[in-house]
């Protein structure tokens, strides 16, 4: 027995040993497995928003009566947005299946969801309520006092009569309220549901004036800006 | 050996408990302070100033955060400083800084003590910028005329609130021109309609002031004016008088205004109450349409000059008179109460009149200067319109002396009227007033009588009209006679005098009166 050869080949033994294990763990680094997959398929969010007239709106869910819209569900992570079912729900009653739910111009209030129901493939349900304000866009008519291009005459402390008109059939339900704002010569006076005002300060001369009716929604109208005159005269009435 | 170190070892043993105080060395509860820490702050380092837990402030004040740590500063701790809002943010006990971010914030004062204990005391602090009124963009507009009364009137304002963190409110009053309150309420919006109705031809003032959540007020607030329509078309004038005079001797006047039409009619009078030294503020109404002259008096005080304004009246419009005024400016008038001669013979009580046409006579100044030298008030007696002045013997004196009255009147008008006292002590003797008859001769003498020795240098006779003085050198008297025709007047002033050696000179004056003989129609 050659000791001294035992004792090299136990030696070469060794240094084999220590280089595969050198390579696995150098193969073992160099790979980059990834982490185990997170098992974990919860949805952090699901919102619904109104689309009219390609404008969006998912802070109030406002639609026009007259305008068609649709209603549509943001889902987070949205990858999972196939998987689920939506059901449009008229208090119990289911009336769509889609993930986006159209109302038609006109329709009447069975017809727009007050709630929606998501339910995921392992039968898991969540219903969210749904408060759709289905709000009429007030309508500025007509600035009754001055017409467009009366004179005025007076001097520069006569009062003179500003009145206008605006419709929202919501107000006469009484689910909604005006607020006006009246321009003259670009300074803006904020009258809330004022519809009529006594102003004076004004220089002889051509002035412009507009107002800006606006619901409780944010919905607004105005006309066009109207012109009028005003004329100082010594004796004239106030 | 052992023996050695047992030795040592008791040695060491005795060395260790002479040196340290055993008893020193236990806890005894009685020697235990209490650490207490307290925060304030305050705007003014002074003591004077209010030190407060919480506060209110702008983003541009800058406060004082101080550090109280019972019992003392002194105590052993580990370190301390001050968080704002959980942020460290000061390492000194007392430091001076802002809060530069609107909102409320936590300031907390952190003490770690000596074992590791940690002590805290806060302070709220709100810090805002006041809002901001808009004084241009109201309705009504100031000065607003013809508001129709029964028609309620709208209001509406804007503010500006810099931080936008906070919301707004504000304070609105409605007041009459007899500031009599119609509203006082708080609203959250800035716009109102009053809707009862108002007075015809009346004035009507309207104020708002703007707060923010946290109480800070706007700096300035809107006040506004406007004027109700009359009824067919009537008129009406508030106008403003301010009166001269003092404050302090204020009194009551009748005011009348009159209102006189472009044919120099009058159309309207009004007579007001009013006081001197104030303002007055009337309201005359209602009046046609028209040109008017306003003319404004105070018939019992004529020295208060009429104050007349024209004005061009519109129909239903309330014209404003800024300012009318009405002002004294004649001073009092002084008068010997004798002759009425500003020159005056010496006498123990010398009387004057004072005449005042824009005071009572109670309002009027006095006082008395004999040359310089203010007389006492008890040489001074003063009674309904006159003023008594008793001299005292010692104001005799061989020259003229000059009395002055010093009036004022309560709008300030003042006068320094000058009297002169004729000499009473003389140092010669003289002719009297005399009467001379036709064909009389009249022996003028002068005789020294001085008792201080003074040599008499020459004799002076200022006796004919526009002629020189007679001057006639003598030593202790002189005497000449002169004809009836000397003295060709009814009323003759003579003087006579003395000059001394040592270049004093005295007169005396005196009057020759004539009777001139009259002829019979027979003769």
């Amino acid at each position: 027995m050659d000791l001294r050869n035992q004792h090299s080949g136990s030696c070469f033994r060794k240094a084999r040993v220590f280089a595969l294990a050198l390579f696995a763990v150098l193969s073992a680094g160099c790979l980059d497995i990834p982490d185990s997959p997170n098992q974990s398929r919860e949805i952090e969010s699901i919102s619904v928003y109104i689309l009219q007239k390609d404008i969006k709106d998912s802070t109030v869910l406002r639609v026009h009566p007259n305008d068609s819209a649709t209603l549509k569900v943001n889902v987070f992570p949205r990858q999972y947005k196939d998987e689920l079912t939506f059901e449009w729900l008229y208090d119990s009653r289911v009336i769509g299946h889609e993930s986006e739910y159209d109302i038609a111009p006109s329709s009447p209030a069975n017809k727009i969801p007050n709630s929606l129901r998501i339910s995921d493939p392992l039968g898991s349900q969540q219903t969210i309520p749904l408060d759709i304000v289905v709000n009429t866009v007030p309508r500025m008519d007509s600035i009754v006092e001055p017409l467009d291009g009366d004179t005025l005459y007076g001097n520069k402390n006569s009062s003179f009569l500003f009145k206008w008109q605006a419709t929202d059939i919501d107000v006469i339900n009484g689910s909604d309220k005006l607020a006006f704002t009246l321009v003259i010569d670009s300074t803006r006076y904020s009258l809330g549901p004022i519809n009529s005002v006594r102003q004076s300060g004004f220089q002889p001369g051509k002035h412009t004036i507009y107002v800006v009716v606006r619901d409780s929604y944010g919905d607004k109208d105005s006309l066009a800006p109207q012109s009028f005159y005003v004329q100082d005269t010594l004796g004239g009435k106030l | 050996m052992k023996i050695w170190l047992a030795i040592f070892s008791v040695s060491v043993l005795a060395f260790i408990i002479a040196c340290s105080n055993g008893d020193d060395a236990l806890f005894d509860t009685d020697d235990s302070k209490d650490i207490s820490i307290s925060a304030k702050m305050t705007v003014n380092l002074d003591s004077i100033h209010l030190q407060t837990k919480s506060d209110t402030i702008r983003t541009t004040d800058t406060m004082t955060f101080i550090a109280e740590i019972m019992p003392s500063r002194s105590i052993r701790m580990q370190r301390y400083y001050w968080t704002l809002d959980g942020e460290t943010w000061a390492y000194e006990f007392s430091f001076r800084n802002s809060i530069p971010e609107p909102g409320h914030h936590v300031v907390a004062l952190v003490l770690i003590d000596f074992f590791g204990d940690t002590l805290t005391d806060t302070l709220n602090v709100w810090v805002g910028n006041p809002p901001f009124l808009n004084e241009k963009s109201i309705i009504p507009q100031p000065e607003t005329q013809g508001i129709p009364p029964e028609e309620g009137v709208s209001f509406s304002w804007s503010a500006y609130d810099p931080d936008s963190l906070y919301g707004l409110h504000y304070r609105f009053r409605l007041t009459s021109r007899s500031r009599e309150t119609l509203l006082d309420t708080v609203l959250d919006n800035p716009y109102l309609t009053y809707r009862l109705p108002l007075s015809p031809l009346e004035t009507y003032y309207w104020e708002v002031e703007a707060y923010n959540e946290i109480g800070m007020a706007s700096p300035t607030s809107i006040t506004g004016k406007f004027y109700t329509k009359g009824v067919e078309e009537e008129s009406g004038i508030n106008g403003n008088i301010e009166i001269s005079g003092n404050r302090n001797s204020s009194e009551q006047v009748n005011v009348v205004i009159q209102f006189q039409d472009s044919t120099g009619k009058i159309a309207a009078t009004d007579t007001v109450i009013g006081y001197t030294a104030n303002k007055l503020s009337y309201t005359a109404k209602p009046l046609k349409a028209g040109s008017y002259k306003v003319i404004a008096s105070i018939p019992d005080y004529p020295d208060y000059k009429p104050d007349t304004i024209t004005v061009q009246l519109r129909p239903s419009e309330i014209y404003t008179i800024e300012e009318q005024y009405l002002i004294d400016m004649t001073a009092p008038i002084v008068k010997s109460a004798g002759a009425g001669s500003d020159t005056l013979d010496f006498a123990d009580t010398l009387k004057f009149c004072i005449k005042d046409y824009g005071s009572q006579f109670e309002s009027i100044s006095l006082r008395a200067f004999l040359e310089d030298s203010p007389l006492d008030t008890d040489v001074i007696k003063i009674t309904e319109d006159s003023m008594a002045i008793f001299l005292p013997s010692s104001a005799k004196s061989i020259g003229m002396r000059l009395l002055v009255i010093s009036a004022t009147d309560p709008s300030g008008n003042k006068v320094d009227k000058t009297f002169y006292i004729k000499p009473t002590l003389y140092w010669f003797e003289c002719n009297n007033d005399t009467t001379l008859y036709t064909n009389d001769i009249l022996e003028l003498y002068i005789r020294d009588t001085n008792p201080y020795g003074f040599e008499p240098d020459s004799f002076y006779f200022d006796i004919i009209k526009n002629n020189p003085v007679i001057a006639i050198s003598a030593e202790k008297s002189i005497s000449l006679k002169v004809m009836y025709t000397t003295f060709p007047d009814s009323v003759n002033h003579v003087r006579t005098g003395l000059r001394y050696k040592n270049g004093l000179v005295q007169w005396r004056n005196w009057t020759v009166n004539r009777i001139f003989a009259t002829r019979s129609k027979n003769e």
